[in-house]
């Protein structure tokens, strides 16, 4: 439930109405906290936002977005074809209609200024692929441990997005261009759309190193216009230092003397705005410190890892270099999501710039690797989540700006024929839990990988579909904002169960 | 102009996609005097359903457009269109306002004004009332002041007579059309802790805070304009509104990995010096721009005037594509107020800006590059150094490319430099040519004294001597060559025998003394034990120094043998740059800073008022254009331009004016709401005056300031940020680049380098535990505490009226006071902790960073 802004009536009752419930009570939730109690959110959850549909089928959503544009055919859509047809021109396969100019030009929003060569000469392959699970879908060798629990995932194949460079990574995030940065990411609206569970957390988290400044940065979990309380808060995934200024400067302050501080620090705002009710910045700024003390305390615990059993540890590969990092993060993830957090975005493959997912060229070499920093990390986590009983109602998405060129490219001397460009025509996305399909695909690319021919999904097809599972009407507006049909995307109801 | 078509989209969500596009931009693809006109000719006259597209167009059933044609004209739209598009719009709508489009028995105004549709007969309103009201209001609307921001500056009548101030005339003006009943003043306290903030961006002390109420209670206005010119006096004046147009300008400090430079330039705070100085200084504000794009053509040997050009350095970027787009991008938003990315592409799909102007202004710059002249008393550029701009390629060609596609540029039609077309200005660029210091400025004089103290710090006396000898000669010779002395002449080379025969007796000496250093070496290397591989690699690195340092001896030694001759002398290699500079950016600049560009004066009074009020006239100060936000008050924005261009461009007189005006003096507050706040909750109208929260900058410059440990040093070399936790030096003064920032200036919505057109105001639990838990904080009530308790003694009441009195500037109410000492009081405490607790909370207080 969202509070009343205090600017709307503006008495002396109805602020202390709005603000009564922080720090008088805090002591009392600190105190808690300290034995081991996460503090409920003040708010009633049976009463339902504007957009709130009843209908929940997830609690909460982790977001993983890889950075750069992995190629679909050497992760979830592979492609024999290509193999098959190395080093020929498309020209001069069956499929040459794939990469008809004019074809092509027609599907980008602003064909003239994001005309990319099409490079026709067939890259084979990198790695093999094989079926998986029952339900048999093919996965490429790069991911054997995502093979390993491919009948939780819904494979969506038939993904597209308009922007042929790396903006499509805001794009990814908020189904606009890169000059368009004024709109709310999936995360922001989620976070608008049904607050928080645990007011010792925000609502919603960014872990990893996000989206590069030319490619959307703080935009990709930007909350644009529905205010700054509803974007990703950063945090990093050491107990030591999760977020900056956690720690007091002072090392001989007690938790106690903190505490008290902290108090009075809210009390006097409060009797400061006795004489200030209308002014709603008061209110909010309280509140940001209401939730600073307690995220002080709670965030470290959380990404402290200590008491994770060493299996479990295991199970997201932190035992391996390579998978450190990124399974750090979804352990965090999945620790964070046990708190209540609604929605934890995680990045993978900051370069500080296009990202280390860009592979136009050696993508035999650097590409596997990368892989492999990922692969059972997120497989950990999917089967984390499920002996846990949590993946029913948490939905991991997996994604990135778009797939990479069946062709190989020859842009330059430098690429030299030995990468792939972008490819905003067809790739693939992943669905995991939160009453999402297993062992599902939906949606299809050409032989060639090249077009999405089948169950083709715009990226805000995506966002619309997890507000659903979250109980939250996709349309969601905001007053007096405008959003175009293209912002709310279709709910893919083919992928629910 | 040609309708362009539209794409065959592929399957159905995405026909939707392109119908909402179509319908979202329809008009767009009209022609440009067209685009948006409807909207902004009815304004909030026009219902919701009633957009640009809908008022003229028919909805298409087509889910596969290929074009405007698909969306025919409804019966309105016919007749509207019937009508030629050669008269203006608003002409148009007069003639057809009685009509009855859609025969339906309303007329189409009627319908437009009262939720009808004027061209859809199955949509009417139910009845007429109300009509003649909203037909007065609506002429009414239609007769407000022009928003014409292509149109030159001119000088608004004053629409309320007998008021003091013309500001307040405008603002009253307003005030009273919305039945607003303004506040009355602030406390003198108040007024006193904005004024200090709004000028030097410090907080007063209790005691400047009495002594501006004593004044105040004797003659107020007086008082405003003594506090007003005595702050404006103050270097820290130049120090707070350096930073303002610092985010403005992009100011960035260098950027890069190990030694490469990625973004701006190394030295590039002399001209964040610049700007301060010439704040403090009250240079005019169009002469300040003038210099910053063209100072090297405008005073080439000023170098204090060069250093202006680290508006150009800063944009320095690897990729010259991407450093002419922010350049062309920037310079437009800063001093026009346009959005010019848009056009590189394409037309601009809101304003009157063809895609050709883009490349009019690159031609400006496109012979510009960066380079780094050296300063008095260093001759290593690397060390310090003026980054600087100049022109290094007069022939530059600046080609248009076809949408923006820098693979396709077309070779057949050269862009000349110029300005928008819409301002019909012309350049006059001519070329200017350059002294010789400009061209090679490793011949001022203070190079050349660099040069002659460095020799001074040689160890070796010999050495020392030959070569002070050797140099003075050289150098003089130089001189005269420079004035002219042929090389030919007698006079010449007996010069040059001399100078070479002491160059060669230099060289031996040089020789000498690294022959001696190389063998010490070896010997060196040779006895370190034990044998390590390090150790052979330096051994053998070693004995090859030796080796060339005795061949290299040998060498100065054969020479010695043979008499010097003239030829021998052998002249300094000086850098070189062209003679000549282009002179477009300086024809640019003074076309930029003059009245024919009509949103110069305009763009920069709005930036002023940002940083007085919070938010601009126009709220979005980079983008003028119809794709901006309307001004509130256009005409006092006119008006003031205006009076910013007859001062001459004075920015103290600006901020004398504002201030001494009855808005700015304004309460801010109300208590409980009243009437104000039901028809303007937001304060558009500004019946009160607007809360602001400091910037990340002043936050922690405040802190320190508070608690007297601000270090009151002045300019220099920028700091690193990592340190901005320890240092004491302001905040303006700490390395600023994209990767680099202080922590907690960053967290109070710092400035983005790339850019940053007016501050964000977030408020995220980040901040606060910034400011709980920095140690700057916790340095500043750790040294207030020793302060205030010094002053105050045992006395509690003393104590919290102190601490509210520095860090908040006002007196604690009974309930504050009574809260504050109790927590003091705690028993079986430290009572300095305590205090410096209680400290730290009053400087975590929202009033502390709030200005009320």
């Amino acid at each position: 439930m969202k509070m009343k802004r205090p600017g709307c009536t503006g008495t002396r009752r109805q602020f202390l109405l709005d603000t009564g419930m922080g720090f008088t009570g805090l002591a009392l939730n600190a105190m808690m906290f300290k034995d081991g109690v996460a503090q409920a959110a003040p708010s009633t959850q049976d009463v339902l936002t504007a957009w709130q549909t009843g209908q929940a089928k997830a609690k909460s959503v982790i977001w993983m977005f890889m950075i750069g544009g992995t190629s679909h055919m050497e992760s979830f859509d592979p492609k024999p074809e290509l193999t098959k047809y190395a080093g020929k021109s498309i020209d001069e396969t069956p499929y040459r209609d794939a990469a008809d100019q004019t074809k092509i030009n027609k599907i980008l929003a602003e064909p003239g200024k994001e005309k990319r060569e099409v490079f026709k000469k067939i890259l084979p392959l990198i790695a093999g692929h094989k079926k998986y699970g029952r339900s048999g879908i093919e996965v490429s060798d790069l991911f054997p441990h995502i093979g390993g629990v491919a009948d939780d995932i819904s494979f969506l194949r038939g993904m597209w997005t308009i922007d042929n460079n790396h903006g499509a990574q805001l794009t990814f995030h908020t189904g606009r261009k890169i000059g368009d940065t004024g709109h709310p990411t999936v995360g922001a609206w989620a976070s608008y759309g049904l607050g928080t569970l645990n007011a010792n957390l925000p609502e919603f988290v960014v872990l990893g190193e996000p989206s590069a400044d030319c490619c959307g940065r703080s935009f990709t979990f930007g909350s644009a216009y529905l205010g700054p309380e509803y974007g990703g808060v950063r945090l990093k995934v050491d107990p030591k230092n999760p977020l900056s200024f956690v720690h007091p400067a002072d090392p001989k302050l007690t938790f106690e003397e903190q505490r008290e501080a902290f108090s009075l620090i809210g009390e006097l705002n409060q009797l400061s705005g006795i004489d200030y009710p209308t002014d709603a910045e008061l209110n909010a700024r309280i509140k940001a410190y209401e939730l600073a003390f307690q995220m002080q305390m709670a965030v470290p615990g959380i990404m402290d890892f200590s008491k994770e059993p060493e299996h479990v540890k295991r199970l997201y590969g932190l035992d391996r270099k390579e998978c450190l990092a990124f399974g750090s993060q979804c352990l965090a993830a999945r620790r964070l999501v046990e708190q209540g957090v609604r929605f934890v975005q995680l990045f993978h493959g900051y370069s500080g710039n296009a990202g280390r997912w860009d592979h136009h060229k050696d993508i035999a070499k650097l590409m596997p690797p990368m892989c492999a920093e990922i692969d059972q990390p997120i497989a950990g986590l999917i089967h984390d989540l499920k002996q846990r009983g949590m993946l029913d109602e948490t939905l991991v998405v997996w994604g990135t700006e778009f797939g990479r060129t069946p062709g190989a490219e020859f842009r330059d001397t430098n690429v030299s024929g030995s990468g792939r460009d972008h490819h905003p025509h067809g790739f693939t996305c992943l669905m995991a839990g939160g009453g999402t399909k297993g062992g599902f695909v939906h949606g299809a690319t050409d032989e060639l990988g090249f077009h999405a021919v089948e169950g083709r999904q715009y990226v805000t097809d995506l966002h619309a579909t997890v507000l659903h599972q979250l109980g939250l009407n996709h349309r969601m507006m905001h007053p007096g904002r405008q959003r175009l049909e293209q912002d709310f995307g279709n709910v893919i109801k083919e992928v629910l169960v | 102009m040609d309708v362009p078509r539209l794409f065959h989209p592929p399957s159905k969500p995405f026909s939707q996609i392109a119908l909402t596009l179509v319908l979202a931009h329809g008009v767009a693809w009209a022609t440009p005097a067209n685009k948006k006109s409807a909207a902004n000719h009815f304004e909030h006259f026009l219902p919701a359903k009633l957009t640009d597209c809908t008022l003229c167009h028919l909805p298409s059933a087509n889910h596969t457009p290929e074009s405007l044609e698909e969306f025919p004209h409804n019966a309105f739209g016919k007749e509207l269109a019937a009508l030629g598009k050669k008269s203006p719009l608003p002409e148009r709508l007069q003639k057809v306002a009685k009509a009855d489009s859609d025969a339906d028995g309303v007329p189409n105004l009627a319908e437009i004004l009262l939720g009808g549709h004027p061209g859809d007969a199955k949509v009417k309103p139910a009845a007429l009332t109300g009509l003649p009201e909203k037909e007065t209001a609506l002429a009414a609307f239609l007769k407000r002041y022009p928003w014409e921001p292509f149109k030159p500056v001119k000088r608004p009548a004053l629409p309320l007579p007998g008021v003091p101030n013309p500001i307040d005339a405008f603002i009253n003006e307003q005030l009273a059309a919305h039945s607003l009943k303004p506040l009355g003043e602030a406390t003198p306290a108040q007024l006193a802790r904005r004024i200090y903030m709004d000028l030097i961006g410090l907080l007063p002390s209790p005691q400047q805070v009495a002594e501006f109420e004593k004044a105040h209670a004797a003659q107020p206005e007086l008082a405003v304009r003594q506090l007003t010119d005595r702050l404006m006096d103050d270097p820290r004046h130049g120090e707070r509104w350096g930073r303002h147009f610092m985010d403005i300008w992009r100011y960035s400090d260098w950027e890069g990995y190990k030694g490469a430079v990625r973004l701006s330039q190394p030295h590039i705070w002399r001209w964040r010096d610049w700007i301060i100085e010439s704040l403090n200084a009250n240079k005019p504000y169009d002469r300040m721009v003038q210099e910053m794009l063209a100072g090297d053509e405008l005073s080439p040997t000023d170098e204090n005037a060069v250093r202006a050009t680290g508006y150009l350095a800063r944009n320095f970027q690897s990729d010259r594509l991407q450093w002419m787009d922010n350049i062309v991008e920037h310079t437009s938003k800063a001093f026009m107020g346009l959005t010019m990315n848009c056009v590189k592409c394409h037309d601009h799909k809101y304003d009157p800006i063809p895609q050709a102007d883009y490349y009019a202004i690159r031609a400006v710059f496109e012979p510009y590059q960066v380079r780094t002249d050296p300063v008095p008393g260093q001759i290593d550029v690397a060390k310090d150094g003026l980054p600087r701009a100049y022109d290094k390629t007069l022939t530059a060609v600046t080609y248009m490319f076809q949408r923006g596609d820098e693979r396709f540029p077309i070779k057949d039609k050269p862009v000349a430099p110029g300005v928008p077309a819409i301002f019909n200005g012309r350049l006059e660029v001519k070329p200017v040519s350059l002294p010789l210091v400009a061209q090679q400025p490793e011949k001022s004089d203070h190079y050349k004294a660099a040069m002659l103290a460095a020799v001074e710090s040689l160890a070796d006396q010999e050495l020392r001597e030959m070569k002070r000898k050797m140099l003075g000669q050289q150098l003089e010779l130089e001189t005269l060559e420079d004035k002219g002395m042929s090389k030919k002449s007698e006079a010449w080379k007996a010069m040059a025998l001399q100078v070479a025969e002491l160059q060669k007796q230099t060289a031996l000496i040089e020789a000498r003394d690294e022959k001696e250093k190389a063998d010490e070496a070896l010997k060196k290397a040779i006895a370190t034990k034990p044998l390590t591989t390090s150790v052979k690699k330096t051994i053998a690195t070693a004995k090859t120094n030796a080796a060339a340092a005795a061949k290299k001896l040998a060498a100065a030694e054969t020479a010695m043998k043979a008499p010097a001759k003239a030829t021998d002398y052998k002249p300094r290699t000086v850098a070189t740059y062209p003679a000549t500079s282009s002179g477009r950016r300086l024809a640019f600049a003074r076309w930029l800073t003059s009245p024919q560009n009509t949103l110069f004066a305009r763009v920069a009074v709005n930036h002023l008022w940002i940083r007085h009020f919070g938010v601009g006239i126009v709220a979005t100060p980079d983008d003028f254009g119809a794709n901006g936000k309307k001004p509130t008050h256009p005409a006092l924005l006119d008006w003031l331009a205006a009076e910013f261009i007859r001062s001459g461009h004075d920015l103290k007189h600006m901020h004398r004016l504002i201030l001494s005006s009855a808005v700015y003096r304004r309460a801010s507050a109300s208590g409980p709401a009243t009437a104000n706040d039901a028809v303007d909750p937001d304060n558009v109208w500004y019946w009160r005056a607007p809360l602001r929260r400091m910037e990340g900058e002043a936050v922690r410059d405040n802190l320190l300031h508070v608690a007297g440990l601000l270090d009151p040093t002045f300019g220099g070399p920028d700091i690193d940020s990592a340190t901005a936790e320890t240092s004491r030096r302001r905040s303006v003064y700490h390395r600023h680049a994209q990767e680099t920032q202080a922590e907690m200036v960053q967290i109070f919505d710092g400035a983005r380098p790339n850019e940053c057109y007016q501050r964000e105001r977030s408020i995220k639990p980040h901040q606060a535990l910034a400011l709980a838990n920095s140690q700057v904080t916790l340095d500043a009530s750790v040294a207030l505490e020793k302060r205030l308790t010094r002053e105050t003694g045992a006395d509690y009441n003393a104590f919290v009226t102190a601490a509210f009195g520095h860090i908040l500037n006002r007196a604690p109410k009974a309930d504050e006071l009574r809260l504050s000492t109790a927590f003091l009081q705690k028993e079986g405490r430290d009572s300095t902790r305590l205090r410096q607790h209680f400290l730290g909370a009053l400087f975590n207080h929202n009033d502390f960073i709030t200005l009320r």
